[in-house]
């Protein structure tokens, strides 16, 4: 779940829609290029962002007895890289700010800065190193959307900790209360989204494997 | 492989299905699987009471089928471009694969 509309002081909205648009904008130019170049990248790009939308309209019930959603991140940051899901996290966040009046428009910036950056860039960080070190690609997989899911939801306490720090335990004592409400619902949430994306990404080596050829050896095709 | 991809996709289901069965209705009232953005929100109001938020949604779903219509159309976006893919996919190769047998 996003930082609600209108719940951030408009300060720390200016500020992290200043340090967001950067990286956006960047992210624009990459995947310009990047759909010029390798025009057939598109059908991936398709794919990857029809993950992510997918993964973040599921509100799923979790141990705390309330709800919230994946953010399907991960999947196509191992695909396209950071930037590039930085924007397309971007494009989800203004659909479901708009139309949903899920998130919102005064905290897109932090909003974008902890699922579209944040988390794409932990995924990314996590699935080089682990390729690096030699894990199994399948845990690699799932270590890198389950931890970017996680810490989204993470970045989204703090900021919401330095907006409204506790009158007694200060920043700290709001980043454990929020903490307590987002991270530990969204604790089996990305287990599940770790879940999902090593499934959607053997279907995808599966039959597919020319289209991702270079980012993840292809599966020989089951039962044939 | 199809092992191991009918064993991820249980263990999405179940993951869904625990909390269901482990969160007693008594425990939590009407509150139970609401949003955790509206526990925060709550907290935001316990921690500055009276806060006046910046500002409200431009435009909010008129009721809740209206936002759960939404929120499945997204749903449905997503998994039917991600479905358009595969087949794609998968219905070239074995196009191409068809035309050598044929040969």
């Amino acid at each position: 779940m996003h930082i609600m509309e209108g719940y951030l002081p408009a300060a720390h909205c200016i500020g992290w829609g200043t340090v967001s648009l950067p990286f956006v904008a960047w992210g624009v130019k990459k995947l310009s290029d990047r759909l010029r170049d390798d025009p057939e990248s598109r059908l991936l790009l398709g794919a990857a962002g029809g993950f992510t939308f997918v993964l973040s309209a599921m509100k799923l019930p979790s141990v705390t007895g309330s709800c919230s959603h994946p953010t399907g991140i991960g999947f196509g940051t191992v695909l396209f890289g950071p930037w590039i899901m930085s924007v397309v996290g971007f494009v989800v966040l203004v659909f479901q700010a708009l139309l949903l009046a899920h998130g919102g428009l005064t905290t897109l910036g932090a909003n974008t800065f902890s699922m579209a950056i944040a988390g794409s860039f932990t995924a990314w960080a996590i699935w080089r190193v682990g390729r690096a070190v030699g894990l199994p690609l399948n845990v690699t997989l799932f270590l890198a959307a389950s931890v970017s899911d996680l810490l989204t939801y993470c970045v989204t306490s703090l900021q919401l900790a330095l907006a409204f720090p506790d009158p007694v335990g200060g920043v700290a004592g709001a980043a454990v209360k929020f903490l307590g409400v987002f991270a530990i619902t969204q604790v089996p949430l990305a287990i599940s989204e770790g879940l999902l994306t090593v499934l959607v990404m053997n279907l995808l080596r599966s039959h597919a494997g020319e289209a991702i050829a270079g980012v993840l050896p292809a599966l020989k095709e089951a039962g044939r | 492989m199809r092992v191991q991809n009918t064993l991820l996709a249980l263990g999405v289901v179940a993951l869904a299905v625990i909390p269901l069965a482990l969160v007693s209705p008594a425990q939590k009232g009407d509150e139970i699987f609401s949003g955790s953005d509206d526990h925060a929100t709550q907290l935001i109001e316990r921690l500055r009471p009276g806060y006046q938020r910046l500002m409200a949604p431009l435009w909010e779903p008129p009721s809740n089928e209206i936002e759960s219509l939404l929120f499945g159309l997204q749903s449905a976006l997503g998994a039917g471009a991600l479905a358009y893919c595969l087949g794609y996919w998968r219905g070239r190769r074995h196009g191409r694969r068809d035309d050598v047998a044929r040969d």
